[in-house]
């Protein structure tokens, strides 16, 4: 119905000499989950970055067709001299929206992420760690964005904490048809939360695998997830990319799979390729 | 005014934290009477009689215009340092060639002597207001525009990012993000800068002016008159507290107010 998507084709970035990406691609669609998993330092902030335009594409193509991009950043990013109402006020000022506009949309979305009057007319650093992160889902999500980019954003919480968000979330995607590009080094986040999740290695960052999920998140169970999540442990390529040794757990559940392999080892480079579909999948 | 209203509410419990200061001023008063009591009244006369040589100058109506006209070319250059620096130190924080380029003309400006720029005002200004006030603003400029310089360079650069990703157009950098950090920093700058145009303005005015209260120390150390001298040094660090603490730091504590929470 729309042409909103982001395509990256062959999209490889260095800073000086070191690579810190090569040949991404990877193409996201309205009211998809996309989330990307990888080791520490394998470029995946750079690589959302690259998507909100923080940084200049130096080679291969980068096609944001979304109009209203929002960004939930790892770390809250709250200016501690405004008010949390004002915080998550800033992107609707920045868009002109009049002020009684602004306060009517906050009221709202703090009332859904769980923020309450009180906790709005504080200062950030009076809130605690979860409180904060809130306040930063609610700044992104109060523009009513249809791509969401986010950085390891519940890395940080409890479980507890970070379920309620991720629920909030869901129901906000799925309202929405919010396409949302998500970064995370948490395994068990990504199946809990994706359609598509792509696994990074380092050195230089590249996507080695590409998992296919077909339950949709809404409809996943704890036991769905953990097995799951299981499951991607086993797979020879994940554990390299991650650096753990690759004698996997040998007897695997015997359970139907909801993953679908849709490209196993989605543009590893050649050598990787061989081994990684010589293993195939554990199960 | 927001501002106004919030200074006077907080004026009373201020007034009232004030008095372990006004305690310690008085320590001092008592280390002055026996300092007397040490050297006699041609050296040092007591804070009694100093103070009441003040009301004296005050009653016969010399003190307010000498004091009125120092306060106007302090002011005046201050005023000008402080909009000066402010604006080129922000926008040399802004551009890190901008700032890499200027910090050693700054140092050179901080190093020169304020009496070395006295003379040369002496010789370009004469013995018009331009002699103090140049004296002060150049005396001035460079404290603030550090302040001003490093402030803009150590907004975190996280914070940077997130406001170019929500598209905050350059009025709302400027207000909402670059000026309430920029603040803690340049603050202090002015309340040292203010100190500075004081003691920088009577020096100027010992010098080159006829009027003022500089002027009027001149005449009194030439009287050998320590009383008169003492009082006019009193007046002067009186207005220049009563500045500091009844104007510019319940300000500071009003826009500073995040911070000083939780």
């Amino acid at each position: 119905m729309n042409q909103a998507r982001l395509n990256l084709r062959d999209v490889s970035h260095a800073y000086g000499l070191k690579t810190v990406l090569e040949g991404i691609d990877l193409q996201l669609e309205a009211g998809r989950i996309l989330a990307l998993v990888g080791p520490s330092g394998c470029g995946k902030t750079t690589l959302l970055h690259l998507c909100a335009g923080l940084l200049n594409c130096q080679s291969g193509q980068l096609d944001n067709r979304f109009a209203r991009p929002a960004v939930m950043f790892q770390q809250p990013r709250l200016l501690p001299w405004k008010t949390t109402r004002d915080n998550i006020a800033l992107g609707l000022k920045a868009a002109g929206v009049s002020r009684h506009q602004r306060q009517a949309s906050v009221e709202r979305i703090g009332a859904a992420v769980g923020l309450d009057r009180l906790a709005l007319e504080q200062f950030p650093h009076l809130l605690s760690g979860g409180m904060q992160s809130r306040a930063a889902l609610a700044r992104a999500l109060v523009l009513a964005p249809d791509l969401l980019l986010m950085d390891e954003p519940f890395s940080a919480l409890d479980i507890g904490l970070k379920a309620q968000l991720h629920r909030l979330l869901l129901d906000e995607q799925a309202a929405r048809s919010l396409a949302v590009l998500m970064i995370t080094h948490d395994l068990m986040e990504a199946v809990r939360l994706a359609d598509t999740v792509l696994v990074m290695a380092a050195d230089p960052g590249r996507i080695v695998h590409r998992f296919d999920l077909d339950i949709p998140a809404r409809q996943r169970d704890d036991a769905l997830v953990h097995q799951t999540t299981a499951e991607l442990l086993q797979n020879t390529g994940v554990r390299a990319s991650f650096g753990l040794s690759a004698s996997a757990a040998s007897d695997c559940p015997q359970r139907p799979s909801m993953l679908s392999p849709g490209m196993a080892a989605f543009n590893a480079p050649a050598n990787q390729t061989a081994s990684v579909q010589r293993q195939g999948f554990a199960c | 005014m927001n501002l106004l209203r919030a200074w006077l509410k907080g004026l009373p419990a201020y007034l009232w934290s004030g008095w372990g200061a006004i305690s310690s001023l008085l320590l001092l008063m008592a280390g002055w009477e026996s300092l007397n009591g040490l050297y006699g009244d041609l050296i040092l006369p007591t804070p009694g009689s100093t103070f009441a040589t003040l009301f004296q100058l005050i009653e016969a109506g010399s003190a307010w215009p000498e004091l009125a006209v120092t306060a106007r070319r302090a002011l005046s250059g201050l005023a000008l340092a402080i909009a000066a620096g402010s604006v080129l130190g922000m926008t040399a924080g802004v551009s890190m060639t901008a700032a890499t380029m200027s910090r050693p003309l700054v140092t050179v400006l901080l190093g020169t002597p304020p009496i070395a720029w006295l003379v040369l005002a002496m010789l370009w200004f004469g013995s018009s207001d331009g002699t103090p006030v140049f004296t002060v603003f150049i005396a001035c400029f460079p404290v603030i525009f550090m302040g001003a310089l490093q402030g803009t360079r150590t907004l975190d650069h996280q914070l940077k990012d997130m406001a170019s990703v929500f598209r905050l157009p350059a009025h709302m950098k400027l207000f909402d993000l670059y000026l309430p950090h920029v603040f803690s920093y340049l603050f202090p700058a002015w309340i040292t800068a203010l100190g500075t145009s004081w003691k920088v303005v009577v020096m100027a005015e010992l010098l080159a002016s006829s009027d003022g209260v500089g002027a009027a120390l001149a005449v009194s150390r030439s009287h050998l008159d320590t009383s008169t001298t003492l009082a006019w040094i009193c007046a002067v660090v009186s207005i220049l507290l009563a500045v500091e603490y009844l104007l510019l730091e319940p300000i500071k504590r009003e826009v500073e107010r995040w911070r000083q929470l939780g």
